[in-house]
């Protein structure tokens, strides 16, 4: 968006915003386009690499009794492409593409957080070059890419594959999660003035709903991870028969996130679709209410799935016929998706371009996978061809038809926003049919020969069962499919050196982020648009906009504003560089990878971590000594409560840390129910007056805490030092009595399933308390210095939060553990 | 939009409804019919009627028709529409909607007829004893339906057979009663314009009685499932429905006049009354009373003492009409905001799932109090167990994952009309100003 040349706020914008140079800069930069166009290039890599694998897979199917990979190294290559394809391209593809789109689509110049973002990157990047580090190694997992136990458990896996695996999984949980808490803020706080919920592109939509459902999908995972980690690395008998545990349980929150997660990944697509379908007819999209809701039924229904993936495990029959009735259900809300698209393409003109060629292809195998779905869902079918290579035709149909192909359209479609350079059409076209073509020859096949009985996951086969013809043809269009990956990649980089260049709007769309140049400046929008309706570029022009900057004090902000209709609300602070999150990541792996040699690197790492928050959190030294008073009329700089970012990105964290300590009750839970005696025989009850008098001292720390809010709130200096302090020295009385209690058990966490599940929540819990006790600490200090006053105390008030948050969640677990076994 | 008539605005969320129903219909009837000759094949077949099976096909086929042949009296109607030419992108929805709705109602009536005639070439009820479930709901079902008298050659012998008929019994009677009684005489005025609310709080007492006085009580104390219906009924059907009613004012104008004053609502701390009805608070409430309740020391007390099995039902009564009533003011004034009333209802629905998954899951039986009945009744303790974990893990956790749905189709209208209020801020101290040709080239 050009405004007048000699603009000063514009050059200065410009100068603020700017990407740091070199090596260091690359480091420390946190623009949302940066990082998300990293996000989608490294998972492309990851792409190539997990493609690779698939080749070597297909060369060794193509002939009966092949030996062109060993067995061993057989079992690598289909758990590393799994793990690959599903943790390391598709979610990092996606969750790229929205950090890079949705401040652009709703006319922000940044995210919340920034430096969330490019800590989530550094993460995602350590984590996948350390995997595939394994399989350099020859040492990479090998138990498939959900990783079942017992096969997964230490009995069985030896070696360090499963470790590499596991710390992996947990890096990638914490990527997911941190963009998650990031967009969800953003779209709800950072929307152009008059954006309301309801005027929001579809894309966005998507987004905002599948971050919600890593938000709720993605701990039970963390949770497991943590389990099998710990009966790794510690020894706890999570899922060890022998010592009352449940093998089962991991399949349980293994796929109480894995259904979710193949739907975090087919909204977003679903929301390309609807971003891409509108442009092409060139007219709104039809029915958006009902394609917004239906978005969101998806991701409500998917949630209550995750049994069907586990039929032939041995389940309550009669529940079978119920998940077979709410499998079928999830159809009717992605009927209705497609039904509005194919409702906007009638009878208008859509031009033939390569990324509709994508959405078209996308359409035609979504709903191909989506039919042997169905089939599957059905409990005898499903008995009859689990582990056969016709749920691997499924499910490739749903993940390359649902994912993979919306990927390229959207590549091909944003490409040139991104670049300013436009791909080569014609290529782009080629790009779709070899991948079209190839993609049926590979998986269409396979229906049939998985129908005949082929399992999936064996190394070879014995020739003359009547599969060769399916397995020649499969390994020869893999390479088809491959031939069109290689033609995209030929097409980015030539459009790199030809630099065919792109307008602002090459596809004549509606939504903010044609709005800008291509590629938009570092700062995206200079004057905030004002939104009308869903497609603010084709109403009425010029655009109307709002100017925030003060010409004499140009700041790096953006703005803020309500979440339910968009009105402006704040000047939102945005961090500038910073080396921080770097560090922060490189302190975790420590902390995670070392886990895998000696646990005494965990206390270690958590120290080097907490060190690289102080430094990340620590106030810049440029001015804002004191809050400058709010001129009447302005926009206020510093806000408190619920309108406050840091607030709603804390709130959810909550969230997401109530879902791992639910899941972790639940798993509890669930070890006493395959249980008849509780505790297990041998073992006495848990100490139950000395916990109770613990918990009800931290029960208690809140009532100071309470009082210190609210003395802050007025101003009272006082107060807030003496409530902090006697929270305080609760919380310290409440951890040294968990200690003693501690030191009279007469078992370890290694003695039995009971003993480890009463070890982890309390440890957990512990943890909670040590978080509360630093965060504490800090404010305590900052209280001292006379940091805090009524117009800047959200720290106070996130930390507040956060107690209550571990103070309810102590009362859990105390309640779960000492007094449920006396009643139930 | 803008400036029509409120005349023509209810002539079009009518046109709405019709084409909605239009394209829901038939899926629906089909869904329905699929469901209703599964469960209904055992009962069918213990009593020897089959025919009930051929009644079900007939049933949802009329309706099927019906709804197609309301889609193509939309579907003339939006091409009139679309000739006279006023707001011709509603006429190509409307078109879109109705031609959608009469290919499906098609489609769907051919469906339930192929899945209709292979009970006319197969006996359907071959193999039906097998199943101990099969035979509980058969009986169960034959049991509800069927006078004492009947009762005599179906299900188990004696004091678990929960055949005891419907009840008469004052305690629950009398109060049900009262309130239909004050509320008729509250709402006779208004009853015309509020028909819908009238017949949702209709519907509440009318659950409320068939679950604690019909025969499904007396089943309650014997079959674990039959209990957790009981629970869900009141919890998931009646509490919605009477929250939905919102049946406060016209109960207090029903009381008379002289008595009104004596109430003590209105004298009663209206802090006490704010604590409690605190979403936070009803949210937690709501999750402690269920999960507190399926501890098998209290689940048993219940089972063994009328008073504290009174006191459980009140409590998740209570709890759920309290949950559903904060999601019910999601959006009005002191309530909260609509979206954190779909995070409410949408973990509530987590927690069902978690819950009722734990039971059905569980390879222990937990209440040993149900061992005797399951027994009697041809099942194994855990099949008893495991079909009311199911029951409420699925049904159970629909409802509340459907209100979050439908509160989120209320957020995003809020959103709209919020937003049409307050259309382009004129922020406090900033200027607007247009750029020149946001793409200038």
């Amino acid at each position: 968006m050009t405004y007048q040349d000699d603009d000063p706020v514009e050059r200065s914008l410009a100068r603020i915003f700017a990407s740091p140079p070199g090596l260091y800069g690359w480091l420390t930069n946190v623009n949302h386009k940066v990082v998300g166009l990293r996000f989608m290039l490294t998972s492309l890599v990851f792409f190539l690499i997990g493609g690779v694998e698939a080749l070597l897979m297909r060369m060794q199917l193509t002939r009966p009794s092949a030996e062109i990979v060993s067995p061993e190294r057989f079992g690598q290559l289909f758990t590393m492409h799994g793990s690959t394809m599903m943790f390391l391209f598709a979610l990092p593809f996606l969750e790229g593409l929205a950090i890079y789109l949705v401040p652009l689509m709703i006319g922000a110049r940044d995210m919340a957080f920034p430096r969330l973002n490019a800590f989530g990157y550094f993460v995602y990047l350590i984590a996948g070059v350390m995997l595939h580090g394994s399989l350099i190694a020859g040492q990479a997992p090998d138990a498939g890419w959900y990783n079942y136990v017992p096969l997964a458990g230490p009995g069985y896996s030896t070696g360090p594959n499963i470790d590499y695996w596991v710390t992996m999984l947990t890096f990638l949980e914490v990527a997911a999660l941190v963009a998650a808490v990031e967009l969800i803020v953003t779209i709800f706080k950072q929307r152009a003035p008059g954006m309301s919920l309801s005027r929001m592109p579809p894309f966005v939509w998507a987004i905002l709903v599948a971050a919600f459902m890593i938000v709720f999908a993605m701990p039970p995972l963390v949770l497991a991870s943590l389990l099998l980690a710990t009966d790794r690395f510690a020894g706890t008998h999570f899922f060890n028969v022998a010592a009352g545990g449940e093998p089962l349980l991991w399949q349980h929150l293994f796929w109480f996130f894995g259904h979710p997660d193949v739907y975090i990944l087919l909204v977003p697509a679903l929301g390309i679709g609807s971003a891409i379908v509108p442009v092409s007819a060139r007219r709104p999209l039809v029915a958006y209410t009902a394609v917004v809701v239906s978005t969101v039924s998806i991701g409500v229904i998917s949630f209550g799935l995750w049994v069907h993936h586990m039929y032939p495990a041995g389940l309550p029959q009669l529940g079978m016929s119920f998940f077979t009735a709410a499998s079928m259900m999830i159809t009717v809300p992605s009927g209705v998706t497609i039904f509005a698209w194919i409702a906007t393409l009638w009878r208008s003109a859509p031009t033939f371009d390569a990324h509709f060629l994508f959405l078209l292809g996308f359409i035609v195998l979504l709903i191909l996978g989506g039919l042997t779905g169905i089939m599957l869902a059905s409990v005898p079918l499903d008995w009859q061809v689990t582990d056969t290579y016709f749920v691997v035709a499924h499910f490739h149909y749903v993940l390359i038809g649902g994912v993979v192909f919306p990927i390229f359209g959207a590549i091909h479609f944003w490409w040139p926003k991104m670049t300013g350079a436009h791909l080569h059409e014609r290529l782009g076209k080629v790009t779709f049919w070899l991948m079209f073509v190839g993609f049926n020859l590979t998986f269409f096949p396979m229906h049939l020969v998985g129908l005949r009985g082929m399992a999936r996951r064996s190394y070879t086969y014995l020739p003359g069962q009547g599969w060769e013809l399916d397995n020649i043809l499969a390994t020869a269009g893999a390479f088809v499919f491959a031939g069109g990956v290689f033609a995209l990649l030929f097409n980015l980089v030539a459009s790199r050196l030809l630099r065919a260049p792109a307008t602002p709007d090459p596809w004549s769309g509606g939504t903010l982020e044609w709005a800008v140049g291509s590629p938009p400046p570092d700062y995206n929008f200079r004057l905030f648009p004002i939104v009308r309706d869903l497609y603010p570029l084709w109403g009425e022009r010029p655009l109307r906009a709002m100017e925030l900057d003060d010409p004499g004090d140009v700041r790096r902000e953006t703005l803020a504003t309500t979440v339910l209709d968009a009105q402006p609300d704040h000047r939102l602070d945005l961090p500038g560089p910073s080396i921080w999150p770097f560090w922060l990541a490189v302190a975790l792996t420590v902390c995670f990878l070392g886990a895998a040699v000696d646990l005494l690197f965990v206390p270690f790492g958590a120290l080097l971590a907490f060190a690289a928050l102080v430094g990340w959190f620590w106030p810049p030294r440029d001015g804002r000594g004191s809050p400058e008073p709010v001129a009447s009329g302005a926009l206020p700089r510093s806000v408190s409560g619920s309108r406050s970012t840091v607030l709603w990105g804390v709130a959810i964290l909550i969230v997401i840390e109530s879902m791992v300590i639910l899941s972790l009750q639940v798993s509890y839970f669930y070890l006493r129910v395959h249980t008849p005696t509780w505790p297990p025989e041998g073992l006495g009850s848990p100490d139950f007056g000395a916990s109770t008098l613990a918990t009800a001292l931290f029960a208690a720390s809140v009532v100071p805490v309470v009082w210190a809010e609210r003395g802050i709130a007025r101003g009272d200096q006082r107060r807030l030092r003496l409530g902090l302090v006697t929270g305080l020295g609760l919380v310290v009385a409440y951890g040294a009595l968990t200690l003693l209690e501690w030191r009279h058990r007469d078992y370890t966490w290694a003695t039995n399933a009971y003993a480890s599940a009463v070890w982890t929540i309390g440890g957990y819990q512990l943890m909670h308390v040590g978080v509360v006790f630093l965060l504490g600490s800090c404010v305590t200090a900052l209280a001292f210095t006379g940091y805090f006053l009524p117009t800047r105390r959200v720290a106070v008030q996130a930390t507040a939060l956060y107690w209550y948050f571990a103070a309810a969640s102590s009362l859990l677990s105390w309640g779960t553990v000492y007094l449920a076994p006396r009643l139930l | 939009m803008v400036g029509s008539e409120p005349g023509a605005e209810t002539s079009r969320s009518s046109g709405r409804l019709r084409l909605w129903i239009g394209v829901l219909g038939a899926p629906f009837a089909w869904a329905v019919h699929l469901l209703a000759r599964y469960s209904l094949v055992p009962v069918a077949c213990a009593a020897g009627a089959t025919y009930l099976l051929h009644m079900v096909t007939l049933a949802c086929g009329s309706a099927v028709i019906a709804v197609g042949i309301l889609s193509w009296s939309s579907l003339r109607r939006a091409r009139a529409q679309q000739i006279r030419g006023d707001d011709v992108e509603a006429a190509q929805n409307a078109l879109f909607m109705a031609r959608g709705g009469v290919m499906l109602s098609g489609l769907f009536l051919l469906v339930i007829l192929a899945e209709a005639v292979p009970a006319f070439i197969q006996d359907p009820c071959i193999g039906e004893e097998s199943s101990p479930v099969a035979s509980w709901i058969a009986r169960s079902g034959a049991a509800l339906l069927q006078p004492r008298a009947a009762m005599a050659g179906v299900g188990p012998p004696g004091d678990l057979r929960g055949d005891a008929g419907w009840s008469d019994e004052p305690a629950i009677l009398g109060p049900l009663a009262l309130a239909a009684l004050l509320y008729l005489r509250g709402a006779w005025s208004s009853m015309r314009r509020r028909s819908w609310q009238a017949a949702a709080f209709a519907g509440g007492l009318l659950t409320l009685a068939f679950a604690l006085l019909s025969p499904l009580d007396a089943l309650a104390g014997a079959l674990f499932s039959a209990h957790m219906t009981q629970h869900l009924l009141l919890m998931t059907v009646a509490a919605p429905l009477l929250a939905l009613a919102a049946p406060g004012a016209a109960l207090s104008r029903g009381v008379p006049r002289g008595l009104r004053r004596l109430l003590p609502v209105r004298a009663c701390a209206a802090g006490v009354r704010r604590a409690v009805t605190y979403p936070l608070t009803v949210w937690l409430l709501h999750a402690l009373v269920v999960a507190a309740w399926h501890l098998p020391s209290l689940y048993g007390a219940a089972l063994r003492s009328s008073a504290v099995h009174a006191v459980e039902h009140a409590s998740l009564f209570g709890a759920s009409l309290l949950f559903f009533q904060v999601l019910m003011r999601a959006g009005a004034r002191g309530g909260i905001g609509h979206g954190a009333a779909v995070l409410y209802a949408f973990t509530a629905s987590l927690g069902c799932g978690a819950l009722g998954g734990l039971l059905a899951l569980a390879r222990v039986p937990l209440y040993l109090e149900h061992r005797a009945g399951a027994a009697a009744w041809g099942m194994g303790p855990l099949d008893d167990q495991q079909l009311a974990g199911v029951l409420m893990w699925v049904p159970g956790g629909a409802v509340y994952s459907g209100a979050a749905l439908v509160l989120f189709t209320a957020w995003l209208r809020a959103s709209e009309r919020a937003a049409r209020r307050l259309e382009i801020p004129p922020a406090p101290g900033h200027r607007e100003r247009s750029p020149e040709g946001p793409c200038s080239e």
